[in-house]
This record gives C-alpha cells, structure tokens and sequence, in this order.
C-alpha cells in the first residue's frame, strides 16, 4: 500500500465518520475553526512590533517604552550606586586618618618619636 | 537600544564627575564652620587651633571636629596628650603626617610590654648628648620620600 492509498482510506474513514455528526457538534466545531483562525489573522499584528523593538526602529510602542524605562531606572541605580559608594569610600578613608591621628596625638610616644630617624636608630642599636 | 546606552554612558559620566568631587558635597558652611559657629565644647577642645582654624579647608575642619568628639572618651592623660601635640601637628608637613601614621602603625601592632619598653627607650633616647643623637640621626636609616 503506498501513501496516496493510505491517504485516500483515511479521508474516506473522516468523511463517514463527518457525515453523521449532528447538527450542535458541527456548529461547535465551526466556531472552534472560526476563532482559530481570528487569532492566527491577529497574531502578525504584534511579531513586527516586538521585532522593531529590538532593531531599533522608528516606532515606539508599549514595548519599547517599558524596555527604555527599566534601562532609565538601570542607569539611575547605576548612579545611585556609584555615588554611594563613592561617598562611603570618602567618609571611610576621613574616618580612618581622624581615628589614627587622634590615637597618635594621645599615644604614649610623642609626635617627635615617629619623626626621629635617631630614635630609630637608637631603638635598632639597642635590640638585643 | 542606541538611546539607552547613550543614557547608561552619561550615567556613568555623571557619577564620574560628581563622585570625583566629595569635597565640593561638604564645602557647604555647615560642613566648614568658623571658630565662632563652633559649639563651646568644640572650642573648649581645640583652643591650641583657635588662631588658625578659619584657615583650615573643610574636610581638616570635619576631622578635628570628629577628634573633638571622641576627646570626652580618653582618659585625661590622654587628652592632655592630644591638647598638647595638637599645635605641633598641624604644623608638620603633609609628608612628615604621613611618616607618623605609618610609624604609628608599626607600633600599634607590637605587644603592650614592647610598647612600654619603645617608651622606656624613647626616655633613655632623649638623656643622650645632643651630639650623640645627631650622630645617630646621621646614621638612621632615611626616611622613605
């Protein structure tokens, strides 16, 4: 049996089987078919919109619209971002010399022992 | 695509410029306070800078201030420490502060018994003749640029 034989024997089975349907499940059947094909007709309306999307084209949809407000809001975090960091990493580093030089001003040793090349001298000279 | 690039490019930019420039976000009045607008406490602290504080840049101002506020928290040695070297470090140079934090911090990190015993040496250090410390100066290894 080749596949014009099986074809014809399986398009004969379909059309007894179709011809006893009745009148409700035809009519079902019809606006099933019916609503399928709308929403096929509907669907070439949104593939060109989300294509210009990404191309970078003139036109400027709900789509696009929401791709460049969350990149805004991207860039502003970006910013936000930097800055804070930045203003941390400043605040950091004022911290760090206000705590060590207030700890050099109120350490036993005086200022002139860290500036005396002779002290050191002195304190290698003297290392048993 | 294009634009929002364009946008995260000058976003960057602008954290750039702006975030280069901490001390313009502090060079508002508040941030640098006269001798006069500081609060008597704050003056009581730093009278050994009173005569020149209004010449300080604002973020010199910021530290003192902080230095100021953690004084009440020292042990009265320690503050007379602070009141009577103030003077000598604001004249050092930039260089010679910086030396003294890193030597500091050498010296922080020994254990207290040594640290007494550096004090114990600096004492002995300063009987020395005049002319023995020169010598030694001249001998010392010299300071880092």
């Amino acid at each position: 049996m080749n596949e014009h034989e099986t074809a014809k024997k399986i398009t004969g089975y379909l059309d007894h089987g179709t011809a006893g349907l009745k009148a409700g499940v035809a009519f079902r059947l019809q606006r099933a078919r019916q609503l399928a094909l709308s929403e096929l007709s509907a669907q070439p309306e949104h593939a060109p919109r989300l294509a210009l999307a990404g191309s970078g084209g003139g036109s400027f949809g709900p789509h696009r619209f929401l791709a460049a407000t969350r990149l805004g809001i991207g860039a502003l975090l970006l910013v936000g971002g930097v800055l804070a960091y930045n203003y941390w990493e400043t605040a950091q580093q004022a911290r760090d010399i206000e705590e060590t030089d207030a700890a050099i001003l109120s350490s036993e040793l005086p200022i002139d022992a860290y500036l005396d090349p002779g002290f050191e001298a002195w304190l290698k000279h003297s290392e048993p | 695509m294009a634009q929002a690039f364009r946008a995260l490019i000058a976003a960057a930019c602008l954290a750039g410029v702006v975030g280069s420039s901490p001390a313009a976000a502090v060079g508002t009045s508040q941030q640098s306070p006269s001798w006069a607008q500081l609060s008597p406490a704050d003056r009581q602290v730093l009278a050994p800078l009173a005569s020149e504080w209004d010449s300080f840049d604002p973020q010199r101002k910021q530290k003192w201030i902080g230095i100021a506020n953690r004084y009440p928290m020292l042990a009265p040695v320690e503050q007379q420490r602070i009141q009577q070297q103030m003077s000598a470090w604001v004249h050092l140079t930039p260089e010679q502060r910086r030396i003294a934090r890193e030597q500091y911090k050498t010296f922080r990190q020994l254990p207290p018994e040594q640290r007494q015993l550096v004090a114990q040496k600096w004492r002995e250090y300063q009987q020395l003749p005049p002319e023995k410390r020169r010598e030694l100066a001249s001998h010392g290894a010299p300071r880092r640029p």
